[in-house]
């Protein structure tokens, strides 16, 4: 495992490799699209799990902090879709450049797989695509942080009430701009190209809408295994 | 500021970030800054606190580490061979020395949240090189005030009060006496954030040979954890056998929930503990 930063001054990324060490030796990388704000850091050991185990079935994989989350450069404020964008890209060639393929399979938990669906849609070196706990609609994905965001509110303390504005959702505030790109990403499968293998996983229990389990860290999750292996069906 | 990846300790099994402000000599001068975990919470610290936070201080001239303990984050995985106290304190001391060896600061101050609190007292004490700490939610104890201000609302109402009085007061007394000396939880709804905390005698002992050997100490409390802090003043009624001498600072934020959610309410938390540094740390130009 060797985390580093990459990409450029203005989208400096950081950045976790994992090397294959298992033995079944698939060359197809991957590379996992982590969710945004409160369910990223939700969801960090449970990104990294998955990580480990893709490398240890034999894959080189790369997970990153998106611009204005965790270690990367920005704030999320400034974050845009074109920008997440961006991230993935360099993400793309950087993962290229370490394990020498140019083929390579994307996985998303939550917004992150609606961004690797909307990457797929554009780069023709992406050919496998997994979709875990996909924000389907987007729409339907703002409304819900909106609603988790209420229901906190009507936790705490009366004093913070007036305090947190519109554009925050659960310690992450986002443009006006960012939140109606958001809710303008719709996945549609059929829309991927036909060179795209797509795997949806669906966690069980899905708890990513309770208000009463939002602030806690995922340490383990069901799904990771029938991933694992999903994609371990398929060596290329 | 820049910011590159660490990875330190033994076996390189620790991993961190190191931000260093643009001119690296303003740092021998200042102390560094140790950045915890809260929980299991990766090294960004509560909605990214600890990132902001770095960079925040370090355009004052203050380098920091934020990092993973064994188990957490990008850190190896806790093998389980020490008690998992005795491996985080171990991984403390790794931090502290690779930070001051980096930086070429005399001392630094840790700032931890939750358990990252629980850590960074013990740290400090063993630790002579840690010149401050800051606890964000740190030890707390139930004082007679924090009853008042738990059941004092309902008092007011008389049928409520009778009620209370009747089915209440002995469990109450019964529980204030053992709360007052240990710390144990009450019986209230599960919480997340709920812990344990050591003696009070024994925290009391630690907290006077802090301050006796000149560390500064800030002791924060959110209004997230009414389970055991809910009024401005209980840090001094809980320590009230200590001598301050003027090297403790608390502040209540009642506004806040327990991972600082609310934007302006975490930036108030930046803004108050960069204060803190500033008057408490900050050497004036020539006194070098």
């Amino acid at each position: 495992m060797r985390p580093f930063f990459f990409g450029t001054d203005a989208l400096r990324c950081f950045g976790v490799y994992h090397a294959p060490s298992g033995p079944h030796g698939y060359t197809r990388p991957v590379l996992i699209c982590s969710p945004i704000g409160h369910e990223y850091m939700r969801s960090y050991h449970t990104i990294r799990q998955l990580a480990e185990q893709l490398a240890a079935a034999g894959r080189h994989v790369l997970r990153f902090d998106w611009s204005g989350h965790g270690d990367s450069q920005g704030s999320p404020r400034e974050a845009t879709v074109k920008t997440w964008l961006a991230n993935i890209e360099v993400a793309l060639k950087e993962l290229q450049n370490i394990s020498g393929e140019k083929v390579i399979a994307i996985a998303g938990l939550r917004f992150g797989a609606t961004l690797a669906w909307r990457a797929a849609m554009t780069k023709s070196n992406i050919e496998d695509i997994v979709l875990w706990d996909a924000t389907y609609s987007g729409k339907a994905y703002l409304q819900e942080l909106q609603e988790l965001h209420a229901d906190f509110l009507k936790r705490t303390s009366s004093c913070a009430k007036g305090l947190s504005n519109e554009n925050e959702f659960l310690g992450f505030a986002y443009s006006k701009e960012l939140q109606q790109e958001i809710a303008s990403l719709d996945i549609s499968v059929h829309e991927i190209p036909k060179r795209c293998a797509v795997h949806s996983f669906a966690s069980t229990p899905n708890t990513w809408a309770d208000g009463n389990l939002w602030d806690h860290v995922i340490l383990g999750n069901p799904a990771i295994g029938p991933i694992v292996a999903c994609m371990n069906k398929e060596p290329s | 500021m820049t910011e590159r990846v660490v990875l330190f300790g033994p076996g390189s099994e620790l991993t961190g970030i190191l931000t260093q402000p643009d001119h690296a000599a303003v740092t021998t001068e200042k102390p560094a800054c140790l950045l915890m975990n809260a929980g299991f919470l990766h090294r960004t610290g509560f909605n990214r606190f600890n990132t902001d936070f770095a960079r925040m201080i370090a355009e004052k001239g203050h380098a920091s580490l934020r990092f993973d303990l064994h188990g957490l984050g990008d850190s190896a995985k806790y093998d389980g061979k020490k008690q998992y106290d005795d491996q985080a304190l171990l991984d403390i001391q790794g931090a502290i020395n690779f930070l001051l060896e980096s930086t070429g600061a005399a001392n630094c101050i840790i700032v931890g949240l939750c358990s990252g609190a629980d850590y960074a007292h013990p740290a400090a004490l063993q630790d002579q090189r840690v010149a401050g700490i800051v606890l964000l939610d740190g030890y707390a104890y139930r004082t007679l005030g924090f009853y008042i201000h738990d059941y004092g609302p309902g008092l007011i109402n008389p049928k409520k009060a009778f009620r209370f009085l009747g089915k209440k007061w002995f469990s109450l007394i019964k529980t204030l006496k053992r709360t007052e000396s240990s710390g144990i939880a009450l019986n209230k709804p599960a919480e997340i954030y709920v812990r344990d905390f050591p003696k009070k005698k024994k925290i009391v002992r630690e907290i006077q040979q802090l301050i006796d050997r000149g560390a500064e100490l800030y002791y924060i409390y959110s209004g997230g954890v009414p389970i055991y802090y809910n009024y401005a003043n209980q840090f001094r009624h809980m320590f009230r056998s200590v001598h301050l001498k003027d090297k403790v600072c608390f502040k209540y934020i009642k506004e806040a929930d327990h991972i600082y959610t609310v934007n302006s309410v975490r930036n108030k938390l930046m803004t108050l503990v960069s204060e803190w540094m500033e008057e408490r740390f900050d050497v004036p130009p020539g006194a070098v």
